[in-house]
């Protein structure tokens, strides 16, 4: 089920709000999260729901035993079985493929699709465990809520990854009273989640979908167009779904933390990973880098090698394919480069900083939106040979009226939607009814998927 | 605000004050007929003009039926022969057999010839319902034994929540200028001035091919239609005529590399050839193959004049001895 479907909307997201108001205390509130979520889940594929609840069971098992007995082996035992999992569903074909073009074997692809949000959930359990076992939190006793936590619908796809302590404290007391102000804030995160998605998102993705399909025939002006286009896209995708989940979190009382802070105004690549899918850069800085960090030499190649090594793993976790290799080590060179020329980079105005990390960042993206490398090169190559003649066409007016609209919201308005302070004047909330309709017609068009669903 | 919860009813009333307020300028611009009442609607630019003018003839030999590929047919190699070419954008089976039922039925308007211009488009079941043809009652109403799903398709509130009926509301408004730029000459035929001969492959060619990658299938529904068409002009002592559209030789190369495109166009050609007794068909899908020459498109899909009348040459023979 996607939060932009009417299905959801009309029924759903209401009778889980419902319900959740009559239902006072937390044994039963508890219950109403999991089944909601599971229903959510089941939604997509009943037979895959089934992993999800192996998952919640046997990491409830490890979490216990982790707390009881301290044991690294046990630790490395119950990650290695949701990081086999991971692996199985998301790089068996592809690294039977590698495998196969070595040793020039014939194996054969297995014939499975991604469960739904199992990098998210996985990640979710992982910190749970590392967690437990460094002493920072102690093993939930009660299943009902550990289930809640990892279940909870509204992260459950694409995050954001919340590490239990922080939220446990809300989940500790979801019998209290739901707050006006909660459900204030969540109604205007979703809302303007919702417009982020089906407005700009989906009305770029449209023409951005039929140019990549095409570009050995567009010229390489619409091509650059299409190739930003499809940067802001995936931003108001993402950062979209995050705020509906954060307000749809909100409305049940739990404060789910930020996962977008601007990202497109970052000054330098590694202040853009600390604006972009923040929870997961957060993850991967606690659980990755500094470990390692620990263990490699304390010099600027061991700092450097460290950089490359948590790109690469950025990269591979957005998909098995050769292109989110190469995406991740561009962002790991680029860290690299800034981090060795920070002292001069730092002397160019903010807004040339702000412009050549927007640039790369957008260049990036070819490899991440393109399906294999050869076709990244292809789009890069179309584009830096100058080829064909532009012309305004009925798709590329639309796509640039997006694609502007899109650039207007990010730069220029002055705040993001996650830290925005709501204005109490009652023709905000009547403008925010408005805005509400506007995305209910443009979700009328259809209902698109989420991007990072995929990951 | 007094209450704690006040929010909550400022933004219904955002909501639905907005609600009120489309649906009262979706009824006043109409653009599809879906209101009893509202402005003249125009969602399409010669579509109505064709109209006016086939009001006004008493009697017509040959008729064009198609989509925008058949608009330039004309009875330039015709002698004394009456023509009215009422190809536009209705090239469905489902508009040819509402045109036909419209001017036979409600014009008294018997043509000895039909041709029709069959797109292989024609019975994808990935094009939606004409939006156009809906728009005039006259022609939605002669589709009777499926009203039921066109209904269903057209239901007021699922039709206007979209982008789709703001963009054509848009094209209400603005629709009278471009309308008076879109020259016909009395017999329908479109007098467009088209600059050069080039294919480009811009949007709309490319939202073209998408289009035709998704299905191997034909509509089932769509065939049902066509079967009536036939029907219709087989009970009228009609002759009637069926081409396959040429596509510009580029086009057709890149559609045919997919199995999508080709699955349908042999699918076509079977169901075609069950008519065989009675119907003339011609398959000029292929440029190359029947004659015409690869220059002479005004665009990546589109026959110009001059191609036009290779076709009309080509197909001529088929009816000849009726006229």
């Amino acid at each position: 089920m996607l939060f932009n479907s009417w299905v959801f909307i009309i029924f759903f997201f209401q009778a889980f709000i419902f319900g959740f108001w009559i239902l006072k205390n937390k044994i039963s509130r508890y219950i109403w999260i999991i089944i909601f979520s599971l229903v959510f889940y089941a939604f997509w594929n009943l037979y895959y729901a089934s992993i999800l609840v192996i998952s919640v069971v046997v990491s409830y098992i490890f979490g216990l035993a982790i707390g009881r007995y301290s044991r690294l082996p046990i630790l490395w035992l119950a990650i290695f079985f949701h990081l086999g999992l991971l692996f199985y569903f998301k790089y068996f074909n592809f690294i039977n493929e590698i495998v196969n073009n070595i040793v020039g074997g014939n194996s054969d692809p297995i014939n499975v699709i991604l469960p739904l949000g199992i990098s998210f959930y996985t990640f979710h359990i992982i910190s749970y465990y590392v967690d437990i076992h460094l002493k920072r939190i102690q093993s939930v006793k009660n299943f009902l809520k550990y289930a809640t936590y990892l279940v909870f619908f509204p992260q459950l796809i694409a995050g954001p990854i919340s590490r239990y302590s922080e939220v446990k404290d809300d989940y500790e007391s979801i019998d209290k009273k739901i707050q006006p102000d909660f459900i204030k804030q969540g109604l205007f995160l979703f809302i303007i989640g919702l417009s982020k998605k089906v407005i700009i998102a989906d009305m770029l993705g449209r023409v951005v979908d039929i140019y990549y399909s095409q570009f050995s025939s567009t010229d390489s002006l619409t091509l650059l167009f299409v190739v930003f286009a499809y940067g802001v896209q995936l931003y108001f995708d993402f950062s979209g779904y995050s705020d509906m989940a954060l307000g749809l979190a909100l409305m049940a009382g739990v404060k789910l933390p930020i996962n977008f802070n601007s990202p497109f105004k970052a000054k330098n690549i590694p202040e853009f990973w600390n604006r972009w899918n923040m929870t997961l850069s957060k993850f991967i800085t606690v659980y990755v880098f500094i470990p390692l960090s620990d263990v490699l030499p304390r010099n600027i190649w061991g700092i450097f090698f460290n950089l490359i090594f948590v790109f690469l793993l950025w990269g591979i976790w957005h998909g098995a394919g050769w292109n989110f290799i190469v995406f991740g080590l561009i962002h790991g060179i680029l860290s690299i480069i800034y981090h060795a020329t920070k002292r001069y980079y730092s002397l160019l105005p903010g807004l040339v900083q702000t412009f050549i990390t927007f640039t790369a960042v957008i260049f990036s993206f070819i490899f991440f939106r393109s399906p294999n490398l050869v076709t990244a090169f292809a789009i890069i190559g179309r584009i830096a040979t100058v080829n064909g003649v532009f012309s305004i066409s009925p798709y590329i007016a639309n796509l640039l009226f997006f694609l502007i609209l899109g650039l207007v919201i990010i730069f220029f308005l002055p705040f993001n939607s996650n830290s925005f302070k709501l204005p109490q004047k009652p023709i905000f909330f009547i403008i925010l009814g408005a805005l509400f309709f506007i995305a209910c017609i443009f979700m009328g068009t259809g209902e698109e998927i989420f991007l990072y669903y995929q990951f | 605000m007094n209450s704690k919860y006040a929010f909550l009813l400022l933004i219904f009333t955002g909501f639905f004050g907005s609600f009120i307020i489309y649906y009262l300028l979706a009824s006043i611009i109409n653009p599809y007929g879906l209101f009893p009442w509202g402005i003249d609607p125009i969602v399409d630019q010669d579509g109505p003009q064709k109209e006016l003018l086939v009001r006004n003839k008493t009697s017509i030999d040959v008729l064009v039926l198609g989509s925008s590929r058949s608009t330039l047919l004309s009875d330039d190699y015709l002698d004394n022969i009456s023509l009215f070419n009422f190809a536009n954008t209705l090239g469905r089976t489902e508009d040819a057999y509402a045109i036909l039922s419209t001017l036979i039925y409600d014009y008294k308007l018997k043509p000895k010839v039909v041709i029709y211009g069959l797109d292989v488009e024609a019975f994808n079941p990935d094009e939606e319902f004409n939006s156009f043809l809906l728009s005039n009652p006259k022609y939605f109403n002669k589709l009777v034994d499926n009203l039921k799903e066109l209904r269903r398709q057209t239901l007021i509130l699922k039709r206007i929540f979209s982008v789709f009926y703001i963009k054509d509301m848009m094209m209400s408004i603005t629709a009278r200028k471009q309308y008076a730029n879109y020259i016909v000459d009395q017999n329908g035929i479109l007098e467009k001035p088209f600059k050069g001969s080039s294919c480009e492959w811009k949007g709309d060619t490319m939202f073209f091919l998408q289009k035709q990658y998704k299905s191997k299938e034909l509509s089932e529904k769509r065939i049902n239609y066509f079967r009536k068409f036939i029907n219709l002009t087989s009970n009228e002592n009609i002759t009637l005529i069926v081409f396959i559209t040429p596509l510009n030789p580029s086009v057709f190369q890149e559609v045919n590399k997919t199995t999508t495109y080709s699955h349908r166009l042999e699918k076509t050609i079977n169901l075609l050839k069950e008519y065989d007794n009675s119907i003339y068909f011609f398959d000029l899908s292929d440029n190359l193959a029947f004659g015409g020459n690869p220059l002479f498109y005004y665009d990546c899909v589109h026959p110009n004049r001059n191609n036009s009348n290779k076709i009309m040459m080509k197909i001529y023979p088929g009816f000849s001895n009726v006229i």
